[in-house]
């Protein structure tokens, strides 16, 4: 019996995911938008909290989920725990890193993972926050299946 | 001299403005003309280079949608938003969803206008058997508010709708204006007139003639004691600011009949 159910949502697709670019920070709007807030990444408002050497030019998987863990580990958690119903709506790779956390699983087995767009992603969790079963998506089983599958394909390159 | 300033805002049109219904604790949403009053305070807003820090809202779905539409013509989504049933708008008991035209018919333009207007007049407890009453009352959302949901307001005059938003005022929203934060509070008209209000020492006798039009961000400069250096300033275009003003003070009134 779960203690706890938290809930992931991947955003949908982007201008850019369309056309199969890295977004990364850059804010790409769900419809086509402008490009000036790339230019202007390092000064917008919205990171003025953050230092100097905080503020990252490029990130790895790891580091992603070195500054999301502790987000998580201090803001979410506490949350789940008080029995709040939870949704992270986030990215492709700030979610790998909880789902990585979550699971335990190894920096091979994440790189395998991929997280369909615009699909709730259920975990039951125990007490200890643990997944006490696999995580589930809330679709119907053919479009989880394509989702998946059509995410997987981005890295291929097309022929 | 003014050392912060705040801006908030009355959303703009549900479906039962149009049929000058009392809307109250009615999850209203706004109709097509709402969202688009939002989204020209949003443009208001944007021209005049606002960046807000943090925003507050009721917990009523008109007021966080004129909030989201606003911080999206700014390009401000990220900035974090907090909801509190204390700004909600004024309860209206028992007169909950009735026509204002057809109160004013029963019951004279002058008692309606008192209801509406008067400070410390509170009118007829929300019961059991009024058809909203299930509605407000079984809501999740109001079985999280920081008192429990039998203690919630079953009718309110003006006077009551300070004595509960004050507490928020003070312990939440004040200790943020005074950090430096830009404020944007997105309300109601009551809600919106009570702040006032307090804010700019309006007395009990004068508070019952101002009228708040809605989708007009409302600026306020406060002193180094969070008392208004002014009165307020309505931001944007005089003429359909005061056509707008007009508009509301009409919704009380009994048409003439059609010839």
């Amino acid at each position: 019996m779960a203690a706890y159910q938290l809930v992931l949502i991947r955003h949908g697709e982007s201008a850019w995911n369309l056309e199969n670019r890295f977004s990364g920070w850059y804010d790409a709007d769900l419809s086509p938008a402008g490009h000036e807030e790339a230019k202007r990444g390092g000064q917008d408002r919205r990171y003025a909290d953050l230092t100097e050497d905080q503020l990252p030019s490029c990130e790895s998987l790891k580091d992603t989920i070195a500054r999301a863990l502790p987000f998580w580990n201090e803001e979410i958690v506490p949350q789940i725990k008080e029995g709040k119903r939870v949704l992270i709506a986030a990215h492709g790779n700030s979610l790998r890193g909880i789902v990585k956390h979550l699971e335990g699983l190894s920096e091979e087995a994440i790189m395998e993972l991929n997280l369909p767009t615009g699909i709730p992603i259920v975990y039951e969790l125990d007490k200890n926050l643990k997944p006490i079963k696999a995580m589930q998506f809330l679709g119907d089983e053919e479009t989880v299946r394509k989702a998946m599958e059509a995410v997987a394909a981005q890295g291929k390159a097309k022929k | 001299m003014s050392k912060y300033k705040l801006i908030m805002l009355r959303h703009g049109e549900g479906a039962w403005n149009k049929e000058n219904r009392f809307c109250s604790w009615v999850d209203q949403k706004l109709n097509s003309d709402g969202l688009e009053e939002a989204r020209n305070c949003g443009r208001q807003l944007k021209e005049l280079n606002v960046e807000f820090d943090l925003v507050f809202t009721s917990i009523l779905n008109r007021s966080i949608h004129t909030a989201w539409l606003i911080l999206e013509e700014l390009g401000q989504e990220w900035v974090p938003v907090e909801s509190s049933w204390r700004l909600n708008e004024r309860h209206y008991g028992a007169l909950i969803g009735l026509n204002r035209e057809k109160m004013a018919l029963n019951h004279g333009e002058e008692q309606v206008r008192i209801w509406r207007r008067s400070y410390s007049v509170t009118p007829p407890p929300i019961e059991e058997s009024h058809p909203y009453y299930r509605e407000i009352y079984s809501d999740r959302r109001y079985k999280v508010c920081d008192v429990p949901v039998d203690q919630l307001p079953r009718s309110e005059s003006l006077k009551d709708v300070l004595e509960r938003l004050l507490p928020y005022w003070n312990q939440r929203i004040a200790p943020e204006v005074l950090s430096g934060k830009t404020i944007l509070i997105s309300a109601h008209g009551n809600s919106s007139r009570a702040l006032l209000k307090h804010l700019e020492g309006i007395s009990d006798e004068d508070i019952i003639n101002i009228t708040l039009p809605t989708g007009v961000p409302i600026l306020l400069e406060l002193d180094e004691n969070l008392h208004a250096v002014g009165p307020h300033q309505f931001l944007g275009n005089q003429e359909a600011i005061q056509a707008a003003i007009k508009k509301v003070e009409d919704q009380g009134k009994v048409k003439p009949a059609a010839k």
